[in-house]
Protein backbone atom coordinates (compact mmCIF):
# COMPACT_ATOMS: atom_id res chain seq x y z
CA UNK A 1 0.00 0.00 0.00
CA UNK A 2 1.12 3.51 -1.08
CA UNK A 3 2.12 5.96 1.94
CA UNK A 4 0.65 9.05 2.07
CA UNK A 5 2.23 12.50 2.50
CA UNK A 6 0.45 15.62 3.12
CA UNK A 7 2.94 18.92 2.24
CA UNK A 8 2.50 22.47 2.73
CA UNK A 9 4.52 24.72 1.59
CA UNK A 10 3.83 28.29 -0.33
CA UNK A 11 6.50 28.52 -2.36
CA UNK A 12 5.83 26.68 -5.45
CA UNK A 13 9.05 25.68 -6.63
CA UNK A 14 9.96 24.31 -3.67
CA UNK A 15 6.78 22.86 -3.30
CA UNK A 16 6.95 20.87 -6.26
CA UNK A 17 10.49 19.72 -5.61
CA UNK A 18 9.52 18.51 -2.57
CA UNK A 19 6.97 16.63 -4.15
CA UNK A 20 9.24 15.11 -6.16
CA UNK A 21 11.23 14.12 -3.74
CA UNK A 22 8.83 12.81 -1.35
CA UNK A 23 7.51 10.72 -4.60
CA UNK A 24 11.13 9.34 -5.25
CA UNK A 25 10.93 8.49 -1.48
CA UNK A 26 7.69 6.32 -2.27
CA UNK A 27 4.98 8.88 -1.21
CA UNK A 28 1.71 9.92 -2.69
CA UNK A 29 1.80 13.50 -2.10
CA UNK A 30 -0.69 15.48 -1.57
CA UNK A 31 0.08 19.16 -1.52
CA UNK A 32 -1.35 22.20 -0.65
CA UNK A 33 -0.20 26.14 -0.41
CA UNK A 34 -1.05 27.65 2.54
CA UNK A 35 -1.76 27.55 6.07
CA UNK A 36 -5.87 27.54 6.11
CA UNK A 37 -5.57 24.60 3.29
CA UNK A 38 -2.61 23.08 5.75
CA UNK A 39 -4.62 22.46 8.92
CA UNK A 40 -7.90 21.73 6.75
CA UNK A 41 -6.02 18.93 5.40
CA UNK A 42 -4.44 17.58 8.50
CA UNK A 43 -7.61 17.27 10.44
CA UNK A 44 -8.58 15.39 7.43
CA UNK A 45 -6.98 12.46 5.66
CA UNK A 46 -5.12 9.68 6.68
CA UNK A 47 -0.94 10.14 6.20
CA UNK A 48 1.78 8.40 6.90
CA UNK A 49 4.05 11.79 6.49
CA UNK A 50 3.84 15.36 7.38
CA UNK A 51 5.92 17.86 6.06
CA UNK A 52 5.48 21.36 6.01
CA UNK A 53 6.91 25.02 5.84
CA UNK A 54 7.03 27.03 8.94
CA UNK A 55 5.97 30.00 7.57
CA UNK A 56 3.06 30.07 5.71
CA UNK A 57 0.21 32.47 4.27
CA UNK A 58 -2.53 31.83 7.30
CA UNK A 59 -1.57 29.56 10.27
CA UNK A 60 1.91 28.75 10.20
CA UNK A 61 3.33 24.97 10.05
CA UNK A 62 3.33 25.12 14.06
CA UNK A 63 -0.57 25.71 13.58
CA UNK A 64 -0.73 22.62 11.19
CA UNK A 65 1.64 20.19 13.33
CA UNK A 66 -0.56 20.67 16.32
CA UNK A 67 -3.41 19.98 14.00
CA UNK A 68 -2.38 16.53 12.96
CA UNK A 69 -1.24 15.61 15.79
CA UNK A 70 -4.58 15.81 17.83
CA UNK A 71 -5.57 13.51 15.53
CA UNK A 72 -2.40 11.23 14.35
CA UNK A 73 -0.51 11.73 17.98
CA UNK A 74 2.46 8.92 16.08
CA UNK A 75 2.52 10.82 12.73
CA UNK A 76 6.07 11.48 11.70
CA UNK A 77 6.27 15.53 11.45
CA UNK A 78 9.02 16.95 9.63
CA UNK A 79 8.90 21.04 9.66
CA UNK A 80 11.31 22.97 6.95
CA UNK A 81 12.21 26.41 6.93
CA UNK A 82 14.90 28.80 5.87
CA UNK A 83 14.27 31.14 8.73
CA UNK A 84 13.84 29.25 12.06
CA UNK A 85 13.93 31.52 15.61
CA UNK A 86 14.71 29.88 18.58
CA UNK A 87 11.26 29.73 20.21
CA UNK A 88 10.33 27.90 16.81
CA UNK A 89 12.91 25.40 17.34
CA UNK A 90 11.64 24.90 20.86
CA UNK A 91 8.33 24.60 19.65
CA UNK A 92 9.17 21.99 17.06
CA UNK A 93 11.34 19.95 19.51
CA UNK A 94 8.59 20.06 22.02
CA UNK A 95 6.13 18.78 19.48
CA UNK A 96 8.44 16.19 18.61
CA UNK A 97 8.88 17.03 15.30
CA UNK A 98 11.97 17.05 13.12
CA UNK A 99 13.43 20.19 11.69
CA UNK A 100 15.10 20.78 8.66
CA UNK A 101 16.78 23.98 7.34
CA UNK A 102 16.64 25.13 3.73
CA UNK A 103 18.33 24.68 1.65
CA UNK A 104 18.60 21.11 1.76
CA UNK A 105 19.57 17.59 -0.06
CA UNK A 106 17.40 14.91 -1.16
CA UNK A 107 19.82 13.16 1.05
CA UNK A 108 19.35 15.07 3.83
CA UNK A 109 15.18 15.16 3.13
CA UNK A 110 15.63 11.27 3.09
CA UNK A 111 17.55 10.76 6.05
CA UNK A 112 15.26 13.27 8.20
CA UNK A 113 12.28 11.26 7.08
CA UNK A 114 13.74 7.85 7.91
CA UNK A 115 14.77 9.43 11.72
CA UNK A 116 11.48 10.15 12.00
CA UNK A 117 9.92 7.15 11.03
CA UNK A 118 12.31 5.01 12.46
CA UNK B 1 61.88 142.94 52.34
CA UNK B 2 61.52 141.26 49.63
CA UNK B 3 61.83 142.39 45.88
CA UNK B 4 58.25 143.19 44.18
CA UNK B 5 57.67 140.89 41.54
CA UNK B 6 58.38 142.49 38.54
CA UNK B 7 57.71 141.68 34.69
CA UNK B 8 61.05 139.83 33.56
CA UNK B 9 60.14 137.26 37.13
CA UNK B 10 56.47 137.03 36.01
CA UNK B 11 57.82 136.13 32.33
CA UNK B 12 60.36 133.75 33.28
CA UNK B 13 58.01 132.38 35.69
CA UNK B 14 55.17 131.69 32.66
CA UNK B 15 57.93 129.94 31.27
CA UNK B 16 58.45 127.36 33.72
CA UNK B 17 54.89 127.07 34.36
CA UNK B 18 54.43 125.84 30.49
CA UNK B 19 57.41 123.38 31.40
CA UNK B 20 56.47 122.40 34.87
CA UNK B 21 52.82 122.95 36.08
CA UNK B 22 53.87 122.72 39.76
CA UNK B 23 55.43 125.96 39.21
CA UNK B 24 54.35 128.63 41.68
CA UNK B 25 55.82 131.80 42.78
CA UNK B 26 57.07 131.87 46.66
CA UNK B 27 59.80 134.21 46.52
CA UNK B 28 56.93 137.60 46.30
CA UNK B 29 55.90 139.23 48.87
CA UNK B 30 52.58 137.43 50.17
CA UNK B 31 50.79 140.79 49.35
CA UNK B 32 51.91 141.07 45.64
CA UNK B 33 48.91 141.02 43.35
CA UNK B 34 50.72 139.72 40.54
CA UNK B 35 52.26 136.40 42.25
CA UNK B 36 49.12 135.79 43.91
CA UNK B 37 46.93 135.99 40.10
CA UNK B 38 49.96 133.82 38.88
CA UNK B 39 49.85 130.98 41.44
CA UNK B 40 46.06 130.89 41.59
CA UNK B 41 46.24 130.42 37.22
CA UNK B 42 48.96 127.93 38.06
CA UNK B 43 46.46 126.17 40.77
CA UNK B 44 43.62 126.29 38.00
CA UNK B 45 46.17 125.04 34.88
CA UNK B 46 46.80 122.19 37.25
CA UNK B 47 43.16 121.32 38.37
CA UNK B 48 42.53 121.30 34.19
CA UNK B 49 45.56 119.12 33.39
CA UNK B 50 44.75 116.45 35.99
CA UNK B 51 40.62 116.71 34.68
CA UNK B 52 42.26 116.03 31.05
CA UNK B 53 44.55 112.81 32.32
CA UNK B 54 41.42 111.56 34.31
CA UNK B 55 39.34 112.39 31.18
CA UNK B 56 41.96 110.27 29.43
CA UNK B 57 41.97 107.09 31.58
CA UNK B 58 38.00 107.00 31.79
CA UNK B 59 38.25 106.75 27.96
CA UNK B 60 40.67 104.16 28.15
CA UNK B 61 38.79 102.03 30.44
CA UNK B 62 36.00 102.64 28.89
CA UNK B 63 37.45 101.77 25.24
CA UNK B 64 38.74 98.59 26.99
CA UNK B 65 34.89 97.82 28.38
CA UNK B 66 33.82 98.04 24.73
CA UNK B 67 36.41 96.31 23.55
CA UNK B 68 35.33 93.11 25.97
CA UNK B 69 32.06 93.72 25.10
CA UNK B 70 32.20 93.39 21.17
CA UNK B 71 34.26 90.62 21.53
CA UNK B 72 31.57 88.70 24.03
CA UNK B 73 28.86 89.40 20.88
CA UNK B 74 31.27 88.21 18.35
CA UNK B 75 31.44 85.15 20.27
CA UNK B 76 34.75 85.32 22.30
CA UNK B 77 34.74 85.10 25.71
CA UNK B 78 38.12 85.41 26.44
CA UNK B 79 38.87 88.91 26.76
CA UNK B 80 38.72 90.53 30.11
CA UNK B 81 38.69 94.33 30.98
CA UNK B 82 41.42 95.45 33.69
CA UNK B 83 40.10 96.43 37.04
CA UNK B 84 41.43 99.97 38.58
CA UNK B 85 39.28 97.75 42.25
CA UNK B 86 38.75 101.61 42.99
CA UNK B 87 35.12 100.63 43.52
CA UNK B 88 33.47 103.39 41.12
CA UNK B 89 31.32 103.09 38.40
CA UNK B 90 33.72 102.28 35.97
CA UNK B 91 35.13 99.34 37.71
CA UNK B 92 32.22 97.89 38.85
CA UNK B 93 31.07 97.97 35.03
CA UNK B 94 34.29 96.15 34.41
CA UNK B 95 33.31 93.84 37.28
CA UNK B 96 30.66 92.91 35.81
CA UNK B 97 32.00 93.05 32.18
CA UNK B 98 34.23 90.32 33.21
CA UNK B 99 31.80 88.17 35.48
CA UNK B 100 29.31 87.93 32.41
CA UNK B 101 32.45 86.70 29.86
CA UNK B 102 33.49 84.49 32.92
CA UNK B 103 29.46 82.66 33.19
CA UNK B 104 29.80 82.91 29.43
CA UNK B 105 32.94 80.74 28.89
CA UNK B 106 31.73 78.14 31.17
CA UNK B 107 28.36 77.72 29.34
CA UNK B 108 29.94 77.79 26.38
CA UNK B 109 32.48 74.86 27.25
CA UNK B 110 29.33 72.72 28.97
CA UNK B 111 27.54 72.89 26.10
CA UNK B 112 30.33 72.29 23.77
CA UNK B 113 31.06 68.95 25.86
CA UNK B 114 27.61 68.49 26.01
CA UNK B 115 27.17 68.85 21.96
CA UNK B 116 30.30 66.52 21.84
CA UNK B 117 28.47 64.00 23.54
CA UNK B 118 25.47 64.13 21.82
CA UNK B 119 27.21 63.83 18.15
CA UNK B 120 29.08 60.53 19.93
CA UNK B 121 25.85 59.32 20.82
CA UNK B 122 24.67 60.34 17.40
CA UNK B 123 27.19 58.33 15.85
CA UNK B 124 26.61 55.44 17.70
CA UNK B 125 23.32 55.52 16.93
CA UNK B 126 23.65 55.53 13.23
CA UNK B 127 26.01 52.76 13.09
CA UNK B 128 24.13 50.54 15.22
CA UNK B 129 20.82 51.83 13.04
CA UNK B 130 23.37 51.06 9.87
CA UNK B 131 24.62 47.33 11.75
CA UNK B 132 20.93 46.46 11.97
CA UNK B 133 19.91 47.67 8.18
CA UNK B 134 23.05 45.96 7.05
CA UNK B 135 21.68 42.48 9.53
CA UNK B 136 18.26 43.28 7.46
CA UNK B 137 19.70 43.15 4.40
CA UNK B 138 21.93 39.84 4.77
CA UNK B 139 19.16 38.36 6.26
CA UNK B 140 16.82 39.19 3.45
CA UNK B 141 19.00 38.26 0.63
CA UNK B 142 20.11 34.90 2.38
CA UNK B 143 15.99 34.37 2.90
CA UNK B 144 15.51 35.17 -0.56
CA UNK B 145 17.91 33.23 -1.92
CA UNK B 146 17.35 30.07 0.46
CA UNK B 147 14.32 29.05 -1.58
CA UNK B 148 16.40 28.52 -5.56
CA UNK B 149 18.75 27.41 -3.69
CA UNK B 150 16.74 24.51 -1.92
CA UNK B 151 15.15 24.03 -5.17
CA UNK B 152 18.72 23.06 -6.98
CA UNK B 153 20.55 21.15 -3.72
CA UNK B 154 17.53 18.93 -3.75
CA UNK B 155 17.04 17.97 -7.05
CA UNK B 156 20.72 18.05 -8.39
CA UNK B 157 21.02 15.48 -4.98
CA UNK B 158 18.16 13.89 -6.51
CA UNK B 159 19.51 13.19 -10.12
CA UNK B 160 23.04 12.36 -9.20
CA UNK B 161 21.66 9.46 -6.86
CA UNK B 162 19.85 8.14 -9.12
CA UNK B 163 20.27 7.06 -13.17
CA UNK B 164 17.28 5.05 -13.77
CA UNK B 165 14.95 8.58 -13.47
CA UNK B 166 12.26 9.17 -16.46
CA UNK B 167 13.26 11.18 -19.29
CA UNK B 168 10.11 13.18 -18.72
CA UNK B 169 10.75 13.46 -14.78
CA UNK B 170 14.31 14.58 -15.63
CA UNK B 171 13.66 17.27 -17.86
CA UNK B 172 10.79 18.62 -15.24
CA UNK B 173 13.79 18.47 -12.74
CA UNK B 174 15.89 20.43 -15.06
CA UNK B 175 13.50 22.86 -15.67
CA UNK B 176 13.01 23.91 -12.30
CA UNK B 177 16.12 24.29 -11.11
CA UNK B 178 17.11 26.39 -14.32
CA UNK B 179 14.43 28.78 -13.44
CA UNK B 180 15.72 28.27 -9.81
CA UNK B 181 19.16 29.83 -11.23
CA UNK B 182 17.19 32.29 -13.06
CA UNK B 183 15.34 33.32 -10.14
CA UNK B 184 19.10 33.71 -7.98
CA UNK B 185 20.62 36.06 -11.11
CA UNK B 186 17.45 37.87 -10.47
CA UNK B 187 18.02 38.66 -7.04
CA UNK B 188 21.73 39.21 -7.70
CA UNK B 189 20.62 41.54 -10.55
CA UNK B 190 18.36 43.61 -7.74
CA UNK B 191 20.81 43.56 -5.34
CA UNK B 192 23.29 45.01 -7.53
CA UNK B 193 20.46 47.85 -9.37
CA UNK B 194 19.84 48.87 -5.41
CA UNK B 195 23.37 48.99 -4.52
CA UNK B 196 23.86 51.39 -7.56
CA UNK B 197 20.89 52.90 -9.27
CA UNK B 198 21.69 53.30 -13.32
CA UNK B 199 21.28 57.23 -14.27
CA UNK B 200 17.95 57.88 -16.49
CA UNK B 201 16.97 60.27 -18.67
CA UNK B 202 13.40 62.32 -18.17
CA UNK B 203 11.72 63.15 -21.12
CA UNK B 204 8.25 64.77 -21.74
CA UNK B 205 5.89 61.60 -21.63
CA UNK B 206 2.15 61.40 -22.11
CA UNK B 207 1.11 60.77 -18.06
CA UNK B 208 -0.95 57.57 -18.76
CA UNK B 209 1.59 55.50 -21.19
CA UNK B 210 3.33 53.93 -17.76
CA UNK B 211 0.25 53.02 -16.32
CA UNK B 212 -0.84 51.38 -19.75
CA UNK B 213 2.10 49.93 -20.54
CA UNK B 214 2.38 48.29 -16.55
CA UNK B 215 -1.50 47.05 -17.23
CA UNK B 216 -0.51 45.76 -20.64
CA UNK B 217 1.93 43.35 -18.58
CA UNK B 218 -0.16 42.53 -15.60
CA UNK B 219 -3.41 43.34 -16.65
CA UNK B 220 -4.09 39.40 -18.42
CA UNK B 221 -3.11 37.89 -15.11
CA UNK B 222 -5.21 40.63 -12.84
CA UNK B 223 -8.21 39.86 -15.07
CA UNK B 224 -7.29 35.82 -15.26
CA UNK B 225 -7.12 36.40 -10.93
CA UNK B 226 -10.97 37.75 -11.43
CA UNK B 227 -9.64 41.36 -9.96
CA UNK B 228 -11.59 43.68 -11.38
CA UNK B 229 -9.70 47.08 -12.82
CA UNK B 230 -10.12 50.62 -13.40
CA UNK B 231 -8.46 53.48 -14.16
CA UNK B 232 -9.96 56.63 -13.96
CA UNK B 233 -8.32 60.14 -15.18
CA UNK B 234 -9.88 63.28 -16.74
CA UNK B 235 -9.22 63.90 -20.45
CA UNK B 236 -6.31 66.85 -21.54
CA UNK B 237 -3.34 65.65 -18.45
CA UNK B 238 -0.49 67.55 -18.97
CA UNK B 239 2.36 66.27 -20.05
CA UNK B 240 5.19 64.93 -17.18
CA UNK B 241 8.34 64.90 -17.33
CA UNK B 242 9.73 61.53 -16.81
CA UNK B 243 11.16 58.27 -18.11
CA UNK B 244 8.33 55.82 -19.30
CA UNK B 245 10.50 52.72 -18.68
CA UNK B 246 11.08 53.09 -15.03
CA UNK B 247 7.43 54.65 -13.98
CA UNK B 248 6.11 51.81 -15.67
CA UNK B 249 8.54 49.16 -13.39
CA UNK B 250 6.88 51.39 -10.08
CA UNK B 251 3.21 50.68 -11.46
CA UNK B 252 3.86 46.91 -12.25
CA UNK B 253 5.64 47.02 -8.62
CA UNK B 254 2.15 48.51 -7.37
CA UNK B 255 0.14 46.06 -9.62
CA UNK B 256 1.69 42.79 -8.70
CA UNK B 257 1.40 44.43 -4.44
CA UNK B 258 -2.09 44.91 -4.90
CA UNK B 259 -2.48 41.53 -6.47
CA UNK B 260 -0.66 39.98 -4.28
CA UNK B 261 -2.67 41.59 -0.82
CA UNK B 262 -5.72 40.53 -3.09
CA UNK B 263 -4.91 37.09 -3.39
CA UNK B 264 -3.66 36.40 0.09
CA UNK B 265 -6.81 36.71 2.14
CA UNK B 266 -9.07 35.64 -0.45
CA UNK B 267 -10.84 39.17 -0.74
CA UNK B 268 -14.42 38.99 -1.99
CA UNK B 269 -15.25 41.14 -5.44
CA UNK B 270 -11.54 42.05 -5.22
CA UNK B 271 -10.61 45.09 -6.90
CA UNK B 272 -7.77 47.86 -8.15
CA UNK B 273 -8.94 51.21 -9.14
CA UNK B 274 -5.98 53.78 -10.13
CA UNK B 275 -6.95 57.55 -10.15
CA UNK B 276 -5.04 59.76 -12.07
CA UNK B 277 -5.24 64.03 -11.75
CA UNK B 278 -3.42 66.87 -12.22
CA UNK B 279 -2.71 68.73 -8.83
CA UNK B 280 -1.47 72.37 -8.90
CA UNK B 281 2.44 71.65 -9.32
CA UNK B 282 1.98 67.71 -9.17
CA UNK B 283 0.26 64.73 -11.50
CA UNK B 284 -1.25 62.63 -8.94
CA UNK B 285 -1.21 58.73 -9.61
CA UNK B 286 -3.72 56.78 -6.45
CA UNK B 287 -3.64 52.99 -6.82
CA UNK B 288 -5.89 51.41 -4.07
CA UNK B 289 -6.99 47.90 -3.64
CA UNK B 290 -9.40 46.86 -1.55
CA UNK B 291 -7.37 43.94 0.08
CA UNK B 292 -6.78 43.48 4.06
CA UNK B 293 -4.14 46.95 4.09
CA UNK B 294 -0.72 46.89 5.72
CA UNK B 295 -0.49 45.55 9.23
CA UNK B 296 0.07 49.16 11.23
CA UNK B 297 2.67 47.70 12.75
CA UNK B 298 4.96 46.73 9.10
CA UNK B 299 3.71 50.50 7.73
CA UNK B 300 6.98 51.81 9.12
CA UNK B 301 8.98 49.62 7.67
CA UNK B 302 7.21 49.33 4.43
CA UNK B 303 9.77 51.48 2.38
CA UNK B 304 13.02 49.28 3.73
CA UNK B 305 14.57 47.14 1.26
CA UNK B 306 14.14 43.48 1.70
CA UNK B 307 11.46 44.61 4.24
CA UNK B 308 8.28 42.22 2.75
CA UNK B 309 4.87 40.99 3.76
CA UNK B 310 5.25 38.45 1.74
CA UNK B 311 5.75 34.95 2.87
CA UNK B 312 7.16 33.26 -0.14
CA UNK B 313 7.60 35.33 -3.32
CA UNK B 314 8.42 38.64 -2.12
CA UNK B 315 12.04 40.05 -2.47
CA UNK B 316 11.27 43.10 -0.24
CA UNK B 317 12.35 45.28 -3.04
CA UNK B 318 9.62 46.28 -4.82
CA UNK B 319 8.71 48.94 -2.82
CA UNK B 320 12.25 50.52 -1.85
CA UNK B 321 12.86 50.77 -5.32
CA UNK B 322 9.87 51.88 -6.80
CA UNK B 323 10.47 55.16 -3.94
CA UNK B 324 13.99 55.32 -5.65
CA UNK B 325 12.75 55.52 -9.02
CA UNK B 326 10.19 58.04 -7.99
CA UNK B 327 12.46 60.16 -6.13
CA UNK B 328 14.71 60.33 -9.29
CA UNK B 329 11.91 62.10 -10.32
CA UNK B 330 12.01 64.64 -8.08
CA UNK B 331 8.10 63.03 -7.03
CA UNK B 332 7.11 61.15 -4.01
CA UNK B 333 5.50 57.97 -2.85
CA UNK B 334 3.43 57.24 0.37
CA UNK B 335 1.12 54.60 2.04
CA UNK B 336 -1.92 55.48 3.30
CA UNK B 337 -4.71 53.18 4.38
CA UNK B 338 -8.27 53.64 2.32
CA UNK B 339 -11.54 53.79 3.40
CA UNK B 340 -12.12 50.24 2.61
CA UNK B 341 -9.07 49.87 4.90
CA UNK B 342 -7.04 48.73 1.81
CA UNK B 343 -4.16 50.09 0.83
CA UNK B 344 -3.84 53.20 -1.32
CA UNK B 345 0.18 54.24 -2.81
CA UNK B 346 0.08 58.19 -4.24
CA UNK B 347 2.69 58.78 -7.17
CA UNK B 348 3.56 62.16 -7.40
CA UNK B 349 5.31 63.42 -10.26
CA UNK B 350 6.16 67.57 -10.24
CA UNK B 351 4.66 69.38 -12.89
CA UNK B 352 7.36 71.22 -15.26
CA UNK B 353 6.65 74.81 -13.90
CA UNK B 354 3.76 73.72 -12.27
CA UNK B 355 0.03 74.33 -13.76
Amino acid sequence: MTRRALLVEDHGPVRQVLELLLQDMGFEVLSVADGHAGVAAAAEIEMALLVTDLRLPGPGGIEVARAALARLPDLPVLVVSGNVGADDERTVVELGAGLLRKPFTAGQLAAAVDALSA
Amino acid sequence: MQAPFDRDALVDALRRLAEEPGTRIREAPDDDALAVAFNALARRLETAREGARRHDELRHELQAITDALLDVANGSFASRVPRSHSGDTLDVLAFLVNSTADELQELVGTLARERDRLESTQHQLIAKEKEAALGRLAAGIAHEVNQPLTVIMGLLDMLRRRSDVAAERREHCLELMNDATSHIAQIVDSVRTFGRPTPFELRPTEPLLPVQRALDLVGPELRALEISLTVNHPHGLPAIMANAERLQQVFINLLINARDALGARETPQPRIVIDVHGERDALVYRVADNGPGVDPADRPRLFEPFFTTKLAEGTGLGLSLSRGIVRDHGGSLTYEVGDDGGSVLHVRIPLPGGT
